[in-house]
């Protein structure tokens, strides 16, 4: 998913992630980067929050009402019809030196529009609705760190942006690019003592969640996104930590979902996995958890069987059960093992972080992290790695 | 106090006008001095404090040519190179409500590193930096496509908008309603006042620099020249990378030359000061010559006497001082607007309303004025200890000892003028060198005036004899006999009205050159600019095509910036056949605008072309898009409009060294028949919906001139007023002493008959010609001055060509506030001497 | 005459004046002696020299050749500081138009010569209260020179010129400008302090009345002492 992200950015969290980034942007506290954690008073109240949820900021704002139809590379690039949109590559890789250095990375790319009816021009390039907010991370497992970064931007003069033929999103110098329209992805972001620059392959056809690309998050009409993942994406290049540069490889995997929705207000959060498995299948599953605790009837995930073909995966169709819990230093607790059990598949999985620590002390404090996964399929044994996402946790 | 002390204290309680005008002379040279000192440092202190605010946390700044930087350099630094902490500026002049503001148009995602003020900016009405919803409103506010803007609280109050309120902008010839969105953050600072922030786009739009930035801020850590190196290395050639503060300093340092002139004019009322207090310490010495004959009889040896002078003149000179810097602060704060003003005028925008009182100055004014008291009393005081204890140490003595004094004074003065001379010739353009070498000649030619008195009076006193009889000649004749009390009082009318003659005939030579320059560069019947930006390229193809136009010409005037300060450039499309409207100083005309037409060479300004020592043949560097590039020099011709320097070239030669199309005039020639009038009319047809076209004839851009010349020179006319005041409170104090000297002769002639009528037009002629004995004496040393402020301090201060024109109006004028001066200082005493009851007179001892 | 005694030494003094391209001795190789506790008055011509002794004497002027001794000390080859010292210490002085400080009060008049020679404050009051009781201007103590009469405004003088109790007390005419009852006051009073200071006494003066109260009279005449 990034239905995780998308929803919880949906909900509302469209709002905070600009309000708290803004406001942390330009109250002069810089973003916390590597575990330091920002001042607490500067997070907004939630009152306040909850006041700017209820808005009636997406009228005029296109919606995803109807089952899409799909167009690639087209659909790559960005719809400024709608609110907001993302890009989404997570990933595990390995040195290729046969030291057992591993690493999981996430760059994501938000995009938002400030106001409905597309992109605004003038003749000033700099003229833009369009706003753009990137997210970093590494995680280095063998030397239990976990770097963050973050970027925002206009998405004008060229500073930041997505286009679709070739491919191509960024902020400043964080980029996903194509050289040319059919040419291999290449995944580039470098801070001052972490960086990553991997090419991205496609091994697997993109694939359409939720009903052939339309995830509904709730019942209300429109409150729903396009959505399709490329969920095995063959990557190799670099990574860097401090002075030293890693020659990986790996698998990655890409999220893409885009709305202009808001969820209700008796949802809390989610946790999002996307595995990719030992057998060549990948299951991505979002589960939305409401405030009462219930998990919410619009949860739902995907099965890719190793040629690509999609099963959907309906909130009764899994069951997930949390076998450990994680506290950061400000006392909010995270799953931090799960027990994943998909009877119409045959699936029983251990789903274990590779690293307790990966929550992103960004403006928006979200745990996204790399997970080993073990157990069976239909009796043999599977392994395999994947993403995590958790939102919702953090009351601090 | 001993008794010694209060002996002297007695005299002084006794004689309270003479210390009064003491203590006013020299409080009121501290003052002048202290009040430009505070005027100068605070519109300097103001300009950095403004710009440091400005510049937020950019500790260096990419700048370009003189069409700004393209845009494309800043994203290409930022996603091709990954440079972060750089943000954008595209800024510009923008009227509101007819005040002149700057507009600084902003990305807000890259300001946070930089400037606080923009990212606090509130919905609040009393700005505050609180609202975490004013952060993300403020981003909302400024990529919405509304015109938005921030303004400080109290510029909007000024403009009597709130939030939300519409106000209408000028940029660039046109109109727009933009929107208060909010106030500008943190303290309500004065230096915020003159300015509008909103978003980068509708800068580029409003001032049509789409493509363009004015500069790129860059934050480096102090030390880390490896980032520096880095970014320098990543510009294009025509950009460069200057330290924030280092730009600052060099354009506060533009302004460097008027401080110091400006230094210079109230140190003069100091020096008028000086000759004031050593009259006044000399009287009080004089007349209290028997009493320190008594004091040495009574064992007081020479040091203590010495001491007691000095202790009484550093009493005086302590209360002057004091006094001095309280009136200081009082007149700085109404000069500082005239020195703002005219820094804003010719060299960069500054806004000055309060004065700040820094302690250096003050402390300054008070050692000047303690100073100055000392040494103009320690001459008094040497005399004073010097007398033998004898008892009756007699007025003709001194007149005789100082009467054989004054020729040796006199050559010291003709070899301080040789001194004076000397370093003029030999400092090559210093012009604090200029500025000592004028003091030395002031000085110089006031040791020759007592013996130029001397022997006036003692030639006119034959005359003075048989127009007047023996009182004429009493009055007369006594000016040279007393000169131990008149000379220097004259000395001190003279310098001052010396300098009034040499201040005025600079400025009159001055406004006559430039009225002269005025008539050879306006040229053309109509001049068509835009308020506050460059007529759109569109608009002028237009414009001249409108019938009735004999020819035309367009002008672009650009500032170059470089690392040690900026030039004006000015790219010129002369009217065919025409000599561009400029008066060539040095070059063969003949060659000269072939030259320039058709060998890309430039014409350089005298200003220029004086401080680098440039003449026709040589070459000038300057940067251009294409790296350094050197023009060659056709000719240097007269101009006064930047004493930064200008560089003429064709617009052809502009525009292919430089990005930057822009007009900022054109210059209409009519055809013969067609009314200005009518003109104007078509002009403001064709523009209408367009642009706001400012249309002036010759004459109305003259008068203007001629007016912001005169405001220019408003600060040294209250300067050189000061001094000549002081100037006659010296006369005053000189004319009551004399007085009070001869009360005993004045009783004498009393008393055998002489009317108080004749006995006051005794003292007023007296009075009268001292005055006009100050006045002769000042004339040669007025234009010798005049000629000096011209030739030399004008030249090494701003460049400027002046050609010394005498007014003997102004001549006249001196001579007659000279004797009005004096006439007014001998009222009082006049009267004191007619009213004197001679037998009292005659018994006081 | 015992050596000892000696108050004044003079021995070959000569004082000459310019007057434009002129020279006139005023004092010719004069030489003379006066002893301790001695009153003498100097008599002469307007212009014979009788203040010009007295200037000298006082180190006020110093002569062209020849030396003074006062006390032992040859006040000739003193530096002029030194002079002022000793006349500040040693010398009281009367003069004609008795020459107070006008800004002055009559008590400060004589304090400051007191506090020249560093009296103590204290020791000074009384003095001064002494003095003006001497003088018999006990209640004029503060005021100021220009309201008393002239035959006040010397005694004042006289009071300031014994304050410090001089070795030597010189008198230019004290009483030129005093009429004669008057005078005899002033000189009573004269004689009388400094008979009870045994200090010597040289009084310049053309009155005959004066000098007949003197121990000796010497008359300046062509530059020369003759008794």
């Amino acid at each position: 998913m990034n239905s995780a992200v998308s929803d919880h950015i949906n909900n509302g969290l469209y709002n905070s992630v600009l309000i708290i980034l803004f406001s942390i942007l330009f109250v002069g506290c810089e973003a916390p980067v590597q575990g330091t954690h920002p001042p607490a008073e500067l997070l907004p109240g939630s009152s306040r929050l909850s006041d700017l949820l209820s808005d009636g900021g997406l009228a005029g704002y296109k919606k995803a009402t109807e089952p899409p139809v799909f167009s690639f590379p087209d659909d790559h690039g960005p719809h400024p019809d709608f609110r907001n949109e993302w890009w989404y590559v997570t990933g595990n890789l390995d040195a290729d030196d046969g030291s057992g250095e591993r690493f999981g990375f996430e760059l994501t790319f938000f995009r938002f529009s400030l106001t409905p009816g597309g992109t605004v021009t003038s003749e000033s390039a700099w003229r833009t609705n369009q706003v753009y907010i990137a997210h970093f991370a590494i995680t280095d497992v063998g030397a239990d760190q976990f770097h963050v970064a973050q970027r925002y931007s206009r998405g004008g003069a060229g500073l930041a942006g997505a286009t679709s033929d070739p491919f191509r999103v960024w902020v400043d110098d964080w980029k996903i690019d194509a050289a040319s329209p059919n040419a291999s992805w290449r995944l580039a972001a470098h801070e001052d003592d972490f960086g990553i620059d991997i090419q991205l392959k496609p091994l697997k056809r993109p694939v359409l969640n939720g009903n052939a690309g339309l995830s509904r998050k709730s019942d209300e009409p429109g409150n729903a996104s396009f959505y399709y993942s490329i969920s095995r994406l063959q990557s190799s290049g670099t990574v860097t930590i401090g002075d030293l540069t890693y020659a990986v490889t790996g698998l990655a995997w890409l999220d893409r979902e885009w709305s202009s929705s808001a969820l209700s207000k008796d949802q809390r959060g989610w946790d999002w996995f996307a595995l990719q498995l030992s057998d060549g299948s990948d299951l991505m599953f979002y589960q939305l958890r409401q405030n009462d605790g219930s998990i919410d009837i619009h949860s739902a995930g995907t099965w890719i069987d190793p040629d690509g073909n999609a099963v959907h995966l309906g909130r009764d169709d899994v069951s997930i059960w949390v076998k450990d819990y994680w506290k950061n230093d400000r006392d909010d607790r995270y799953p931090a093992a799960w027990q994943i059990d998909i009877p119409s598949i045959g699936f029983s999985l251990d789903v274990t972080p590779v690293m307790a620590d990966q929550e992103l002390t960004t403006n928006v404090k979200y745990w996204e992290g790399a997970v080993d996964v073990s157990g069976q399929a239909a009796g043999a044994r599977l392994a395999g790695r994947g993403y995590v996402e958790l939102t919702g946790y953090a009351e601090h | 106090m001993p008794v010694l002390y209060r002996a002297s204290l007695g005299y002084l309680r006794r004689h309270p006008w003479q210390l009064f005008l003491a203590i006013l002379g020299i409080c009121i040279g501290v003052a002048v001095m202290v009040a430009v000192d505070l005027a100068n440092a605070s519109a300097r202190k103001a300009f950095i404090s403004t710009m440091d605010i400005l510049n937020g946390d950019a500790s260096h700044q990419i700048i370009g040519g003189p069409g700004g930087i393209d845009e494309s350099l800043y994203v290409d630094l930022r996603v091709r190179h990954g440079v972060r902490d750089i943000a954008p500026v595209v800024s510009g002049s923008i009227r509101i409500n007819g005040t002149t503001m700057q507009l600084l148009g902003v990305d807000m995602f890259a300001e946070r590193e930089f400037r606080s003020f923009v990212t606090l900016a509130s919905d609040s009405e009393t700005s505050s930096n609180t609202a975490i919803w004013s952060a993300e409103s403020l981003v909302r506010g400024f990529l919405s496509g509304e015109p938005n803007v921030l303004l400080s609280s109290k510029a909007a109050s000024e403009f009597g908008v709130r939030r939300g309120d519409n106000l209408d902008l000028i940029a660039n010839g046109k109109k727009y309603s933009v929107k208060l969105m909010g106030m500008l953050g943190g303290d309500d600072r004065q230096q915020l006042s003159n300015l509008v922030i909103a978003d980068i786009s509708l800068a580029q739009d409003w001032l049509g620099l789409q493509g363009k930035l004015t500069r790129i801020d860059v934050k480096i850590v102090e030390g880390d020249e490896e980032t520096a190196t880095r970014i320098a290395s990543l510009l294009p050639s025509g950009a460069e990378l200057l330290s924030a503060a280092g730009r600052t300093q060099t354009t506060a340092a533009m302004s460097d030359a008027f401080m110091t002139n400006l230094n210079a004019m109230s140190l003069l009322a100091l020096l008028v000061g000086v000759f004031l207090i050593y009259n006044s310490v000399a009287f009080a010495v004089l007349q209290r010559r028997g009493l320190i004959g008594v004091l040495r009889a009574l064992g007081v040896t020479r040091s203590e006497t010495f001491r007691l002078i000095l202790g009484e003149a550093a009493f005086i000179g302590l209360a002057g001082a004091a006094a001095g810097v309280v009136a200081g602060i009082w007149l700085g704060e109404r000069l500082v607007g005239l020195v703002a003003q005219t820094i804003s005028d010719h060299y960069f925008a500054v806004q000055v309303t309060d004065v700040a009182i820094g302690p250096l100055s003050i402390l300054k004014g008070v050692v000047a004025g303690l100073g100055a008291t000392l040494v103009a009393a320690a001459v008094p005081a040497l005399e004073a200890s010097s007398y033998q204890p004898r008892l009756a140490m007699t007025r003709s003595v001194i007149e005789q000892r100082t009467g054989t004094l004054l020729p040796t004074l006199c050559l010291g003065g003709l070899l301080l003028i040789a001194v004076s001379a000397g370093l003029l010739w030999a400092s090559g353009s210093s012009l604090v060198a200029g500025l000592v070498a004028l003091f030395l000649l002031i000085l110089g030619f006031a040791f020759c005036i007592p013996l130029f008195v001397k022997h006036a009076s003692s030639v006119l006193e034959p005359l003075a004899g048989r127009l007047g009889g023996t009182a004429g000649r009493l009055a007369i004749g006594g000016v040279g006999k007393t000169l131990s009390r008149t000379g220097v009082a004259i000395v001190a009318l003279s310098i001052a009205v010396s300098a009034t003659i040499g201040v005025s005939v600079m400025v009159d030579s001055f406004r006559d050159s430039v009225n002269d320059w005025l008539n050879t560069t306006l040229q053309a019947d109509i001049y068509v600019g835009v308020p506050r930006g460059s007529v759109d390229p569109a608009l002028v193809a237009d414009v001249v095509a409108v019938s009735g136009i004999e020819a035309y010409s367009t002008s672009r005037r650009n500032w170059l910036e470089t690392a040690t300060g900026r030039i004006r450039v000015i790219a010129l499309q002369k009217e065919p056949g025409s000599f561009a409207g400029t008066r060539i100083r040095e070059g063969k005309p003949a060659d000269v605008w072939n030259q320039f037409d058709n060998e890309g060479a430039v014409l350089v300004s005298d200003a220029y072309a004086f401080r680098l020592r440039l003449a026709p043949g040589d070459s000038v560097q300057l940067k251009t898009g294409q790296g350094m590039t050197r023009f060659s020099v056709a000719a240097v011709y007269q101009s006064y409009d930047s004493n930064d320097g200008a560089v003429m070239m064709s617009r052809a030669t502009y525009d292919s060294h430089f990005d930057d199309p822009g007009v900022d005039s054109l210059g209409l020639s009519l055809q013969p028949g067609i009314g200005a009038d009518v003109m104007i009319d078509r002009l403001r047809a064709i523009s209408e919906g367009r642009q706001v076209l400012v249309l002036s004839s010759n004459a109305s851009i003259r008068e203007l001139s001629l007016r912001i010349f005169d405001r220019t020179f408003v600060i040294t006319n209250v300067l050189y007023w000061l001094a000549v005041s002081v100037a006659a409170i010296g006369i005053l104090g000189a004319m009551l002493a004399l007085q009070l000297e001869r009360a005993k002769e004045f009783g004498v002639l009393r008393a055998i008959g002489m009317t108080p009528g004749q006995t006051g037009v005794l003292v007023s002629v007296q009075s009268g010609f001292i005055g006009l004995l100050s006045g002769l004496a000042s004339i040669p040393l007025g234009l010798v001055m005049a000629w000096v402020l011209i030739e030399v301090i004008n030249r090494r201060a701003f460049g400027w060509q002046i050609d010394f024109t005498v007014n003997p109006t102004a001549l006249l004028w001196a001579l007659a506030l000279a004797v009005g001066a004096a006439l007014i200082a001998g009222i009082y005493p006049a009267l004191n001497a007619a009213y004197a009851r001679p037998a009292l007179a005659m018994r006081d001892e | 005459m015992s050596e000892d005694n000696v108050q004044i030494r003079i021995s070959n003094l000569t004082r000459s004046f310019r007057e434009g391209d002129l020279r006139h001795d005023v004092l010719k190789n004069l030489t003379a002696d006066f002893r301790r506790g001695e009153t003498v008055a100097l008599r002469g011509r307007s212009g014979s020299g009788k203040s010009t002794l007295l200037n000298l004497i006082s180190g006020i002027d110093t002569p062209d050749m020849g030396e003074i001794e006062v006390a032992g000390m040859n006040i000739t080859r003193m530096s002029e500081r030194d002079r002022t010292l000793f006349r500040r210490k040693h010398i009281g002085f009367v003069y004609q138009a008795f020459n107070l400080v006008p800004t002055l009060t009559v008590s400060d008049n004589i304090r400051l010569v007191l506090e020249l020679n560093g009296t103590d404050d204290k020791v000074a009051e009384q003095r001064i209260e002494y003095l003006l009781d001497a003088v018999e201007l006990p209640d004029r103590g503060r005021s100021f020179p220009d309201v008393l009469s002239g035959g006040e405004q010397q005694r004042v003088a006289i009071a300031r010129s014994v304050a410090h109790d001089p070795a030597i007390l010189l008198a230019d005419e004290p009483t030129g400008n005093l009429d004669d009852k008057t005078a005899d006051r002033v000189l009573d009073l004269l004689d009388k302090l400094v008979r009870q200071m045994g200090g010597t006494m040289i009084i310049a003066t053309h009155s005959a009345a004066v000098a007949s109260r003197c121990d000796r009279v010497l008359e300046l005449h062509s530059g020369q002492l003759i008794s």
